[in-house]
């Protein structure tokens, strides 16, 4: 035998039973999910009465139209509340084996079915043959998908990282039921709930995670894709609105800015993914998005489009503001460009955005700043966080959330429909202060980020692709005088600047090539870029009058 | 719906999807002529439901996903018991001039350190060869010849201090990045250097564990100890 023939025998006989634990795993987090998601009001946000209005929560029920869109958040959920929850035990110290995180999971489980029954009438439930209909489909469905993709049907992509921040350390994770001093450098360094992602194969017994990542992508390809279509709906008419979205998720899924990240064994598959499924559900949570799109003063209408009796999906966006946040060191960062970007809405009060976002954030990263530097009492040699670092991240939460508590509610109408141009004009004037305290380091950083771009390291043709859009819808803008920002115009172009401070946080200079951390972050970006852009060409098929009819 | 009909741009959405079509072929062109060389990373599909892939063999490649795949779950027999950074010389004086540091430290520990956290148990019987015994009287040929040569374990070695439970961290760093990154795929006199022998490797519930002073690794299934090398060290 052949010494790759006896590596083959070997790998073959040591991986057996592995793709049925994944596929169990991924079948689990759908179910759990599924339960979260109407068990936590989710589901409500995307319940439509028959004539496409808006529906209040005690009028749905769980097989209504839109319960096929209520699931495409189940998966998501199920994940993010099985590493939120670890993520917690871990920073609190509670052993994490995979006795604990089944219990954890099971009871998450009762819970959500108990408020449930709660929330709907089981007898009329129950009595529905539709009901069970979309349900067994529904699961047959995420099982066949589960398997076709757990088979690996498609490449992945790995490199060092993939094998020691998110295979050895998560490994050393589950062997230990703890953080431990000895982690050292990967608790600085590694995306805290990156890692927990990674704990999967070896808490519920297989080796990989690229069936689970897969499935993550195919169900963010698809939330994009009905975030486009229910944006369309209303200006463009259904089928119109059906192919745009097909159209602009298949430029999205080919395009190598998107697949770079998306195959990649990383935190930054998880982190792109959550942060647009975030970025989707609180927006329409804000009382936007049914079916219209807003621009220019749709601040004042966010709050007449409510419905009449529907709370938002606290838990739901708590739990998405956590899982967001930790997937990535600087994910609190971006998270506050998100939630300073709904400030915005008028949907929200201050009070609902403190304490839905700011408050889980603060928390979730505190009470594992204080793990790693107080309890655990870490000094790496070379760290990405430092102590300094984290007091600075749980300033800016606490900067925020006086914001959002003190000064928001009392801006004045004037000020408010700024606020999406002076959201991004402050992290510019940020970049320029950096730039003239620091031009050496700034510019080196500012030219790398250039440089990788141009030789499409990861970005493929998509850096130039987006410049070219960019510079015509400036012109555009620059004609026609329409010198406004949507929402996710302003939030990717927060993003983006603020993705230059992060950078330069670092510590360390950048570099070229695609392993650039600050190149990887970047890379995060796109399906934001993609979305805006894809928003403001289709508000302009409806000319300059708003779409909005009340 | 009523906007739907006011709405005049329907030569625009053409327009639109269009474009979304044509920059999709050329998205998939570009895939498949650059991806892989704009990457410039590993790009492969895998064939098994393992994070370590057997083509990775020709390259040595993370030749330490595969190791903490076979331990898993499995005893591990080393010969010699860890033994704490401060019973060290150098212990305390590592930031002096000349950052005097005692190598040995990590030739005779890092690998139990390393099987401590990813095999299920660890067990000490110094009735085998250590590495000052297989530095002095090497594997014969022939029990080499039944090893395949994985590749190098630089960075297995780099983050072996995850398995310490007795000594500061630090000592690792300081090694690592002067020895572990330097020349990582071209390391002095063939150290760090991984093998495995598959003859009983998945069927042994216990598994040997034997280094030299190179820290060369060769891990077996205790049978193929029992039958082959044991006998050479008696």
């Amino acid at each position: 035998m052949t010494e790759i023939q006896a590596l083959d025998k070997l790998v073959a006989g040591l991986s057996q039973g592995y793709m049925l634990h994944q596929v169990v795993v991924i079948t689990g987090f759908f179910v759990l999910g599924l339960l979260f998601v109407y068990a936590s009001g989710t589901a409500s946000l995307f319940m439509t009465a028959a004539s496409g209005d808006a529906v209040s929560e005690k009028e749905t029920k769980p097989y209504d139209r839109g319960s096929l869109a209520a699931m495409l958040y189940a998966y998501p959920s199920g994940l993010a509340l099985f590493s939120v929850i670890g993520y917690l035990m871990l920073c609190l110290g509670i052993p994490y084996t995979t006795g604990t995180m089944i219990i954890a999971m099971v009871l998450v489980g009762i819970i959500c079915i108990l408020v449930i029954v709660r929330k709907y009438d089981l007898v009329d439930i129950i009595s529905q043959r539709k009901y069970y209909l979309i349900v067994i489909l529904s699961m047959l469905c995420v099982l066949l998908l589960s398997v076709m993709l757990t088979i690996n049907p498609f490449h992945v992509v790995v490199d060092n990282d993939s094998f020691f921040y998110f295979s050895a350390y998560p490994n050393a994770i589950v062997s230990e039921g703890q953080y431990t001093k000895y982690f050292d450098v990967f608790l600085t360094d590694a995306a805290p709930i990156g890692s927990i992602v990674q704990t999967l194969p070896y808490l519920l017994g297989f080796s990989e995670t690229f069936g689970i990542q897969y499935f993550l992508d195919l169900n963010f390809l698809l939330i994009f894709g009905y975030a486009l279509y229910t944006e369309f709906m209303g200006a463009i008419g259904r089928k119109r609105a059906l192919v745009c979205a097909v159209g602009t998720v298949l430029f999205l899924v080919t395009s190598s800015a998107y697949l770079a990240t998306a195959k990649w064994v990383m935190a930054g598959v998880y982190f792109m993914s959550y942060y647009f499924i975030t970025a989707y559900l609180s927006y329409k949570a804000g009382g936007m998005g049914h079916g219209c799109l807003r621009y220019g003063g749709f601040s004042e209408i966010a709050g007449a489009k409510l419905k009449p009796d529907t709370r938002k999906p606290y838990v739901m966006l708590a739990l998405m503001a956590v899982m967001t946040s930790m997937l990535r060191q600087e994910g609190v960062i971006l998270m506050l460009v998100l939630v300073l970007t709904l400030s915005v809405l008028r949907g929200y009060s201050g009070k609902e955005l403190a304490s839905c976002f700011i408050l889980p954030m603060l928390v979730a990263s505190a009470i594992y700043y204080i793990r790693v530097f107080v309890v655990l009492d870490v000094h790496p040699l070379y760290a990405f966080l430092t102590a300094g670092k984290a007091i600075i991240i749980e300033a800016a939460l606490l900067f925020c959330g006086a914001y959002l508590l003190f000064l928001r509610d009392k801006l004045g109408d004037r000020v408010h429909r700024t606020l999406p141009v002076l959201l991004p004009a402050c992290a510019l004037i940020l970049n320029l202060g950096l730039m003239i305290m620091r031009s050496d380091r700034y510019f080196h950083n500012l030219y790398m980020f250039y440089l990788n771009v141009r030789i499409g390291a990861g970005w493929g043709y998509f850096g130039y692709i987006a410049a070219v859009i960019l510079l015509l819808l400036i012109i555009k803008a620059i004609i026609k005088k329409e010198w406004y920002l949507s929402f996710f115009d302003s939030l990717m172009l927060t993003y983006v600047f603020t993705v230059f401070l992060v950078a330069f946080g670092r510590g360390d200079e950048l570099r070229k090539g695609v392993g650039d951390s600050g190149n990887r972050v970047m890379l995060t970006v796109v399906p934001l870029v993609v979305f805006a852009v894809a928003l403001r060409f289709l508000k302009d098929t409806c000319g300059d009058t708003d779409c909005i009819q009340e | 719906m009523e906007m739907a009909k006011n709405c005049s741009g329907k030569y625009k959405i053409t327009i639109y999807i269009i474009c979304c079509l044509l920059l999709t072929c050329w998205n998939i062109y570009v895939y498949e002529a650059h991806f892989e060389e704009h990457l410039k990373l590993r790009d492969y599909r895998a064939s098994e439901q393992l994070l370590y892939n057997p083509s990775y063999l020709e390259e040595g490649y993370a030749a330490d996903a595969l190791i903490r795949e076979i331990v898993r779950g499995k005893e591990v027999v080393v010969p010699r018991e860890l033994v704490p950074y401060k019973e060290y010389p150098s212990y305390g004086h590592m930031h002096e001039t000349g950052n005097p540091f005692s190598n040995e430290y990590f030739w005779e520990n890092n690998y139990t350190k390393y099987f401590s956290e990813y095999a299920s148990k660890i067990t000490v019987d110094t009735s085998l060869p250590d590495l000052y015994e297989i530095e002095e009287k090497p594997l014969s040929e022939d029990v080499r010849a039944d090893f395949i040569l994985l590749g190098p374990g630089n960075d297995m070695m780099r983050y072996a201090h995850m398995g310490d439970h007795t000594d500061e961290e630090t000592s690792n760093q300081f090694y690592y990045t002067y020895v572990y990154t330097v020349n990582p795929y071209h390391p002095k006199d063939e150290q760090l250097q991984i093998r495995i022998c598959t003859d009983g490797l998945e069927a042994d519930k216990t598994l040997v564990a034997l280094w030299d002073t190179g820290e060369n690794l060769y891990l077996m299934g205790k049978s193929y100890y029992d039958g082959n090398v044991a006998g050479e060290y008696e």
